[in-house]
This record gives structure tokens, C-alpha cells and sequence, in this order.
């Protein structure tokens, strides 16, 4: 007696598979869009909703280049929000990715190396042109200099000095 | 703080469910190993229901991915309101970072050095989605959000050794 | 040998060949670093799952050094021990070259050993996907010194891997005469009544695809190392992603796959039945061949700028797949088990576990391929919860299954049942719970590859943790009964019972003496025929003479006017001087007067020609290295020969390789100088 070949029909079978996922998938779809228009009919929308909002107003949207003017804390929050400082240092006390400015302005703050040094007018400034200098303990070398190296702030004296002020204004 | 959400809980239920029916396969399979049965019988049963199971699959792949060619989250049409992002090492900047709710948003997502994932979590703490940023490209992304709140950015593709800190939000009002 | 009972009583009838001295020596030594590699890696990985539990305090520096490591050590360590297994079951039907496997060897552990320097003492943390330009950014963490060491250690692995598949496909065309008969397309079609067994399907498909993915994965590596010491030099990240991902993923599929050739072989001994090569798994394999080319770009969902087209294929694709391992391979081993008074054993438990995880680990993986569920699921903890699925709980189990069955063959003997049932019930358990933590945490959106995972999940990953330690205890259970066995097998094969009459006494007893070696090994297969010229017949002469003189045209003057115009032009012209080597390569190998000379002897050489020579071409591409030459024209146009003469190396290589192989490799050494193209610039 011979035993039924493994192949006999698969093929068969194969094709039948497919053609019946392919009427499913039809019939899905038709019902779908017969009950989206019919539930739009009786609703009395239009399906084509396409209304181009405005842009909204919104208080970043400024670039770089467009300055205040001046080495002020005003034009400091500027550059905050415009070259991402705010993404890796906080207004609100905790660290992140950075140290937070809040209440940095002034304050002692501790190196990798393990020595203290009092974060003033002049460290503020040497930590945006040359951040790997010194670096806060806990905090990792070379991550600011890849960050913001793209905004040459070295060439840009009034733009440090706006940061330092801007970094001041946050008791 | 993360949450459960739709439809990642229905796609891990639907997981579990056939996870079990494996294992129960498995420990069926298992406890007829013992038995003594004509190799032809196994056979002849199998390559039966075989055929169907191979129909069967075949329909299956048909209809659930042809249905998800529907669902496609890439970027089709002309552009909405557009919101620029730009992932860099370590941050996001997202301008503007205030947006209206119940309107079509597109996102215009790019990288200064390397890849990153932009995931946006929802003001519950459920993923809706991510798209990656990839120097030298903009992937276009379209959504709309119809909860007002604060959505959080997590970045969704290694970076470097800050990329689990590199987060971010946005406001939809 | 005591083999018999271990195995089930009807497989002696089945006529199952012993394996040759050579092949068991090169099964303990892949298997064996295998087991090694991973262990080591499965400590960093415990380390890892414990600093994510706020557990251990690993700096983040340390973690991703860690995760570079285990993902590359892994793999790395799989790839070994399922080649080693392949070609201990291959080689009772193909005669595969012994000198070839142990190049092999050696060239993958260089590649393990730069990847350990370059992460852990060179700091190198960008996981083992390396994605351009991410090694190039290092954010102060390493030097370039450790990307190009990495990079140097991928591109040993995927030369060794290289060798082994051009072997492997050189040998299995010979032995049965040609690529469509290796396929069995002729038993497909009913003109042929003798179809090569299942694993020589398994090894063909295999190495087919695994020459493409080291191909195009050299592409990438070498572009990256240029970039190395070529600030100057630009990498299409796209063109970069599309590579690595092709690369990495086609390699660990195929890892799976070379496990399916083992399973064909392994199975029947403790089921008592036969795994013979019926139409379903011919069509099988071809479907799998075809699905495994496109599956790669699910890595790219999230990549909107990735043609969609490319996107639905690969989505069918990612599913089809699934469906031969459904159907037939997983199905098949289910039918030959039914009923079949299976020889439960140590190694035959775990082939049974691992097809359940293979089985579960394909559904989670399907559900990430339906692009609407990856668009919420990519990178996140899913991904790591369904690839480690598929590479713990079926590829580790397989791996030690094979392990298992080696001891058990040499020991002849299995494991107590309960030492068995204590290993497995630790493995199955903390395996499944470790991946299951992950599951979860991938269905909560934890995101993956976080060194400090978010606020209020690192319970998911203290949980982790914990299965992970059960895990590891029921693997020590299971390398002690190893240990066990391995005694035990030292002991029958020294010595062997013999019976002996006192001299004085005149009474009998039982005694045991020192076997003597025979040191005797069943002779290799016959091939069928031998590796055949290039090119045959006047027509491929003609076709091949046409080819190189439309080459000849990347060396006039107004198209090199025209390569100037940036540098994709500049590279594209060097890749058709290439062409120009490598086809009149090409053409001299296959004459008659030279084809006689260079026959099988030099195709070792002819391996390394295929090896070396595109990847040397390549790399003189960087543009710092030319650029010099710019302004000396005869400098660049010996420059220009140069390439050429790589691309007459290459050819001539590949004339040694045989009909199908070295058409194969020709073509593809060709390819990957115009992919090179396509994705390098600046300078």
C-alpha cells in the first residue's frame, strides 16, 4: 500500500490559502469603507477634512541668527531654548543629562578631579567655550563639545556673555 | 512614568494567548512520543492536516498584511502643520514645541551627528509611536493629537553614552 | 562504539554513518568555544539585566561596552558552534576540506579577540549593530583606535564565515553536479529520483545567502575603516543602515538555519525514523531563500525615507518566512516524533525544547513585522524579548543539544533523569521568565539599550534578573552532567572490557586494557564532478569578451572628465576598472591550457584571492589615499591599474572555485565595488 505522497495537493492548497485571504481581505475592507461612508452620510461630515491650520504661535520658534541684540539675560533665555541648552540643563533643580543652572551661578561646584571651585562669571564662560576643561563630577567629557560645537559660541563673545547673565538670573 | 496602552496590550495578549496554545501543542506532541505508532498512520493524519494548516497560514498572512498596508504610518500628501525636529547627541530640539490638538501634525525629523529614535509618549505614559532621525535625511512623520497635556520624547536608537538620558516634550494645547 | 543506547533502537537500522575522527574533532572544537563564548557573554549579559535592576552599579560607560560585547560575543559564539555542527553532519555526504574549516576557526576567533579589546580595553559602545556614523561620534568615550579594531574584528568573523560558505558550496555543487541538483529542483520536477538528503538543501540556502551577507557586509566595514583614518569621507547613513542591517540580520537568520540542516540529522537518531528530502521541504528551502533576500529591511520600518515598496516586500517577506519553518521543518520534526517511542536523552529533551522556542519566538517576531505593531513596538524591549527567543531558547538549546549528543555518543550513556529534568526545568523556566519580563516591559514602551531604564521599570528588570540566575543555575546543573559525561567518555575510549584467564588459576575474569588507536577514518565522499571552468562554451566567451571591453571604457579620458564631477562618478569608474580585472581574470582562468594548471590545488589560493582582493580593492578606495594622486598622472592611472590588476587577482581566484561558485563570487566581488560607489563620498 502506498503511503500519500507529502506533496500531493500542498500546491493546491497553497494557492486556495491565499485566494481565500485575498476575498477576506476584500470583503474586510469593502464593509469597512461601505460603513465609514454610510456612518459619514448619516453624520453629515465630509470625509475630506483637510483644513490647513495655521502655525501656531509659538514662543521658540525663533533661530539663532534673528538676535535681540546685547549680552542680555533676555537674549541669554534665547539661545537657552534656540541651540537646546534646555534639553540637557533643567531651570528646575534637577540634573540631567547637564547640571541644572538653577541656583548654579555663584555656587561651589565639585570637579571630576575632586576639586572645588567656585562656578563664576569666569568658569560659566570657560564651560560653554571650551566645555571639556573642566568637567562637573558625575558628568561625562565630551558630550557638550558634540553638542554645540555646530554653534561656534567661541566666535560669539556677546552670545557667552547673554548665556552667563541668563545663567545668573536663575537663583 | 510608562503605561500600558492600546493596541500594544491587545498585540501581547494576542502573544500570550498563541504562546500557550504552543506550549500545549508541545506538551500534547510530547506526551505521544511514548506511544507506538505507524509511521505511515503519522503520516497519512499529517500531511491531511497539513494542507490545511498551510491554507490556512497562507490566508492569515494575506489578510493581516494586507489590512496593515492600510495602517502604513509613513508620510503621504502635502504638508500640514510641520514641526521641525532635529536629534543631536544628547538632546532634541523641537520647534515649535507648542502645538494644537485635533489637527493634522507632520514632523519633519533629522539628525546633526548620528541616528536617533524619536518616541512619543502620550500624556499617560503610552508610546504612540517613533520614528528614527537620521543624519543627512528627514523621515516624515503624521500625526494628531486629540489629548491636550505634555508629551514626552524618549530617544528609541543608541546614540552614545548619554542616549538614556536624552529626553524631551512638547505641548499640546 | 557504545553508541547503541543512546540512540533509539530502529536508528541502527537506518543505516546512520559514523562520523569520521576529523569531524568529531572539529565539532569539540566548535562547539566548544562556542559554549565558552556564550557563558562569557551570558555573565555580561546577567551584569547588564542587574544594572538595569539598580542591582549592580555599572557606570553607563561600562554598560554599553558590555552590550557591544555580549551582542557581537553571542553571535560570534552561535555562529561557531552551529558551523561546527553543520559540518560534522555535511561532511558524511560532502567531502568538505578540513584546512578551510580550521582557516575558519582561526579567523573567527581573531575577529572574537579584536571585538574583546576593542570594547572592553578600547571602550568601543555603540552595541554590535554599529550603525554608521555612530562609531565616528564616540562623544568622548573611545578613540578611533577602537572603532577600526572592531571594525577589523567584523570583518575576520565575516571572512571566516565566508571561507566556510564558499567551501561548502563549492563541495555541495560538486558532489551532486551543479546548483539546481543541490537544490534537488530536479527531484522538484520529477526527472530525478535521488535528491540529496535535507541538510545538504539546509547547507546550500545557507551558504548561497551567507556569501551575499558577508559580501555586502565587508562593503560597509571596509567603507567605515576608511572612515576611520578619512575624516574627510562621507557614509550614506541610509546606505550604511541597508548594509548593516542586511549583514547582521541575514547572519543571525542564518544561524537558525544552519541549526535546521543539524535538526535534520540529530532528530532521526531518537525518533528511530527518517528525515528524507520530500517536495514540501525542496519548496520549502526555496521559499526560505527567497524570503530570508528581503526580510532585512524590518529593521528599517521606522526609516520613512526607505522606499515603501522595499518596506511591503520585507513585510511579506518577515511573515513568509515564517511559514516553511511552520509547515514543514517545525511540522516534520512534529510528525517524526509522534508516536515514535522517542529516546527521551539529555540532547534529545533539548532538540525538543528548542523547536517550541522557535516556534514562540517566530510569533513574537511576526507580530514586530507587521509594520503598524512595529511602529509601536521598534526598539523597544519586545525586540530583545523576541530575538532572544529564537537565540536562547532555541539556538543555545540547540547548540547544547549538540554538545550533549557528541558526550553522549563518546560516554555511551545519557544523563540521570533527574540531573536532566533539574537542568531543563532551571533552563526552561528562568529562559521563559527572562524573556517574558521583557515582553512585558516591550508592551509598556520601556525602551531598549538604556543603560538607567526609566522612572518606575526597573522592577521588570529585577525580575529579569532573577530568571536570568535560575537560568544560569540549571546551565551549571547541565555543564556538570557535561563534565560528567565527558569523564565517562574519557574512560570508554581509553579502555575497553576485555576477558582474561589466570595463568596460574586457569579461572576467567574480566579485566579492562588501554585501546589501541586504529587511528582508521572512513574515506571521503566521491564528488560527482569536480569544480568545472568559468566559462565553456564559445557563447559565454563571447558574452564574457563584450563585458570586459565595455569595461575597457572606464579608462578612456572623457569618461574620466566626467568621474570628476564628484566622487559616487569617481568610484563607479574604479569599480568598472574592476570589472575589467576581474573579467579578464575571468576569461584567462577558464582556458583550457590554464584552467589545467590552476585546478583544485590552487583554489585555497583562489579562496584567499576571492577573499582579500575586493575588500583590498575597497579600501584603496578611500579617497585620502588617492586624493594625493590627483595631480600626478601617472601616479593615478598606475593607481587605476591597480584596481584592475585586484580585479585580474579576483577573477582568477574565482576561476578556481568552480562553475557556480566562482560565477557567484565574480559577481559579487563586481557588486560590491558599485555598491561602494553608491554609498561613499566627500574627499
Amino acid at each position: 500500500m502506498a503511503a500519500s505522497s507529502s506533496g500531493d495537493g500542498l500546491v493546491s492548497w497553497l494557492i486556495g490559502g491565499l485566494g481565500v485571504g485575498g476575498i477576506v481581505l476584500g470583503l474586510l475592507v469593502g464593509a469597512y469603507e461601505i460603513g465609514y461612508h454610510r456612518g459619514h452620510e448619516a453624520a453629515g461630515t465630509s470625509v475630506a477634512a483637510t483644513t490647513t491650520a495655521p502655525a501656531t504661535t509659538a514662543t521658540s520658534a525663533q533661530t539663532t541668527t534673528a538676535g535681540a541684540g546685547g549680552a542680555t539675560a533676555a537674549r541669554g533665555q534665547q539661545l537657552y531654548t534656540a541651540d537646546a541648552c534646555s534639553s540637557c540643563h533643567s531651570l528646575t533643580g534637577a540634573n540631567g543629562v547637564g547640571p541644572t543652572f538653577k541656583g548654579l551661578a555663584g555656587s561651589t561646584v565639585t570637579l571630576s578631579d575632586g576639586s572645588t571651585i567656585r562656578a563664576d562669571d569666569a568658569y560659566l564662560a570657560k564651560s560653554i567655550t571650551d566645555p571639556d576643561a573642566e568637567i562637573v563630577k558625575g558628568f561625562q567629557k565630551g558630550v557638550m563639545l558634540a553638542a554645540i560645537s555646530s554653534f561656534d559660541l567661541n566666535g560669539k563673545p556677546q552670545d557667552v556673555a547673554a548665556l552667563v547673565a541668563f545663567i545668573r538670573a536663575q537663583r | 512614568m510608562l503605561r500600558y496602552g492600546e493596541p500594544q496590550v491587545a498585540v501581547g495578549l494576542v502573544f500570550v494567548v498563541l504562546a500557550l496554545v504552543i506550549v500545549a501543542l508541545f506538551v500534547t506532541v510530547a506526551r505521544h512520543t511514548v506511544s507506538d505508532v505507524p509511521f505511515e498512520r503519522v503520516q497519512a493524519v499529517g500531511y491531511w492536516l497539513r494542507k490545511r494548516w498551510l491554507a490556512f497560514l497562507c490566508a492569515l498572512l494575506v489578510v493581516v498584511v494586507g489590512l496593515s498596508l492600510f495602517e502604513l504610518p509613513y508620510a503621504r500628501g502635502s504638508p500640514r502643520t510641520v514641526v521641525h525636529v532635529t536629534g543631536l547627541q544628547f538632546a532634541w530640539i523641537i520647534t515649535p514645541s507648542e502645538l494644537p490638538r485635533n489637527t493634522p501634525i507632520r514632523f519633519d525629523v533629522t539628525s546633526r551627528d548620528v541616528n536617533h529614535g524619536f518616541g512619543i509618549y502620550d500624556p499617560h505614559g503610552h508610546l504612540i509611536g517613533s520614528v528614527q532621525a537620521m543624519p543627512g535625511y528627514t523621515n516624515r512623520l503624521d500625526l494628531t493629537f486629540h489629548d491636550p497635556g505634555v508629551y514626552h520624547v524618549f530617544c528609541l536608537e543608541l546614540c552614545g553614552i548619554d542616549h538614556h538620558l536624552m529626553q524631551s516634550s512638547f505641548t499640546v494645547r | 562504539m557504545a553508541t547503541a543506547a543512546v540512540v533509539h533502537p530502529r536508528a541502527l537500522e537506518l543505516g546512520l554513518a559514523e562520523p569520521r575522527l576529523s569531524e568529531r574533532r572539529i565539532a569539540w572544537a566548535f562547539a566548544g568555544s562556542g559554549v565558552a563564548v556564550f557563558t562569557l557573554m551570558g555573565l555580561a549579559g546577567l551584569a547588564m539585566r542587574l544594572t538595569q535592576a539598580n542591582v549592580l552599579a555599572l557606570s553607563p560607560t561600562w554598560f554599553y561596552r558590555l552590550l557591544t560585547l555580549h551582542g557581537a560575543g553571542m553571535l560570534t559564539g552561535a555562529l561557531l558552534a552551529m558551523m561546527g555542527a553543520l559540518w560534522y553532519v555535511l561532511r558524511q555526504v560532502v567531502p568538505l576540506d578540513l584546512g578551510r574549516m580550521l582557516a575558519s576557526l582561526l579567523l573567527i576567533l581573531l575577529g572574537a579577540v579584536c571585538v574583546i579589546v576593542a570594547t572592553l580595553v578600547g571602550g568601543f559602545g555603540t552595541g554590535w549593530t554599529f550603525l554608521s556614523p555612530l562609531p565616528f561620534h564616540p562623544a568622548g568615550q573611545w578613540h578611533m583606535w577602537a572603532t577600526a579594531t572592531f571594525l577589523v574584528g567584523m570583518l575576520l568573523v565575516g571572512a571566516g564565515f565566508f571561507v566556510f560558505c564558499l567551501d561548502v558550496l563549492i563541495k555541495v555543487t560538486a558532489t551532486y553536479g551543479g546548483l539546481r541538483q543541490a537544490l534537488a529542483i530536479p527531484f522538484l520536477r520529477g526527472s530525478s529520483d535521488s535528491p540529496p538528503p535535507p541538510q545538504v538543501l539546509a547547507a546550500t540556502v545557507v551558504s548561497l545567502e551567507g556569501l551575499l551577507a558577508s559580501a555586502l557586509g565587508t562593503t560597509v566595514v571596509v567603507a567605515m575603516l576608511g572612515r576611520t583614518f578619512d575624516g574627510a569621507m562621507t557614509l550614506d547613513a541610509l546606505w550604511a543602515k541597508n548594509l548593516i542591517y542586511f549583514f547582521g540580520h541575514s547572519v543571525a537568520n542564518l544561524i537558525i538555519y544552519l541549526a535546521a540542516g543539524v535538526i535534520y540529522v540529530l532528530v532521526p537518531r531518537y525518533a528511530g525514523r527518517p528525515w528524507k528530502t520530500t517536495k514540501p521541504i525542496v519548496v520549502g528551502w526555496l521559499f526560505t531563500l527567497l524570503f530570508v533576500t528581503f526580510a532585512y529591511s524590518h529593521h528599517l520600518y521606522m526609516d520613512f525615507v526607505q522606499p515603501t515598496s522595499l518596506q511591503i516586500v520585507s513585510t511579506f517577506a518577515s511573515f513568509g518566512a515564517s511559514v516553511p519553518v511552520a509547515v514543514v521543518t517545525i511540522y516534520t520534526g512534529m510528525m517524526l516524533v509522534w508516536g515514535s517511542r522517542y529516546r527521551w536523552t539529555l540532547a534529545s529533551s533539548l532538540l525538543y525544547l528548542g523547536f517550541a522556542g522557535w516556534l514562540i519566538g517566530g510569533t513574537g517576531a511576526v507580530l514586530d513585522s507587521i509594520i503598524p505593531f512595529n511602529f509601536r513596538f521598534h526598539n523597544t524591549l519586545w525586540v530583545v524579548a523576541h530575538f532572544h527567543t529564537y537565540l536562547l531558547l532555541c539556538v543555545i538549546f540547540w547548540v547544547l543539544a549538540f554538545v550533549a549528543h557528541l558526550l553522549e555518543q563518546a560516554a555511551g550513556r545519557t544523563a540521570p533523569r533527574g540531573a536532566t529534568i533539574l537542568a531543563l526545568s532551571g533552563m526552561v523556566v528562568g529562559g521563559y521568565g527572562l524573556v517574558g519580563a521583557w515582553y512585558l516591559s516591550g508592551v509598556l514602551g520601556v525602551p531598549r539599550r538604556y543603560a538607567v531604564e526609566p522612572v518606575g521599570t526597573a522592577g521588570y528588570a529585577l525580575a529579569g534578573s532573577i530568571f536570568a540566575m535560575i537560568f544560569a543555575l540549571g546551565l551549571l546543573v547541565l555543564l556538570r552532567e557535561f563534565v560528567r559525561l565527558a569523564r565517562a567518555a574519557r574512560e570508554v575510549g581509553r579502555y575497553e572490557a576485555v576477558e582474561r584467564v589466570d595463568s596460574w588459576t586457569g579461572s576467567r575474569y574480566r579485566s579492562r586494557q588501554r585501546r589501541e588507536s586504529t587511528g582508521f577514518d572512513a574515506p571521503l565522499p566521491e564528488v560527482a564532478e569536480p569544480a568545472g571552468a568559468l566559462l565553456t562554451t564559445p557563447a559565454q566567451y563571447a558574452a564574457m569578451t563584450a563585458v570586459a571591453v565595455v569595461a575597457l571604457f572606464a579608462f578612456l579620458p572623457p569618461i574620466g572628465r566626467a568621474a570628476e564631477q564628484s566622487t559616487q562618478y569617481h568610484h563607479l569608474l574604479h569599480a568598472g576598472q574592476f570589472l575589467l580585472g576581474v573579467t579578464v581574470g575571468v576569461l584567462v582562468a577558464s582556458l583550457p591550457a590554464v584552467f589545467g594548471r590552476l585546478r583544485s590545488r590552487h583554489s585555497h589560493l583562489g579562496i584567499v584571492a576571492v577573499v582579500a582582493a575586493p575588500a583590498g580593492m575597497m579600501l584603496a578606495m578611500t579617497p585620502s589615499i588617492y586624493a594625493p594622486l590627483d595631480h600626478r598622472p601617472a601616479l593615478h592611472f598606475l593607481y587605476h591599474l591597480g584596481i584592475a590588476a585586484l580585479g585580474v587577482v579576483t577573477g582568477l581566484g574565482a576561476g578556481t572555485l568552480g562553475r557556480v561558485t566562482g560565477r557567484f563570487a565574480a559577481v559579487l566581488a563586481v557588486s560590491m565595488a558599485v555598491l561602494y560607489a553608491a554609498g561613499v563620498g566627500g574627499g
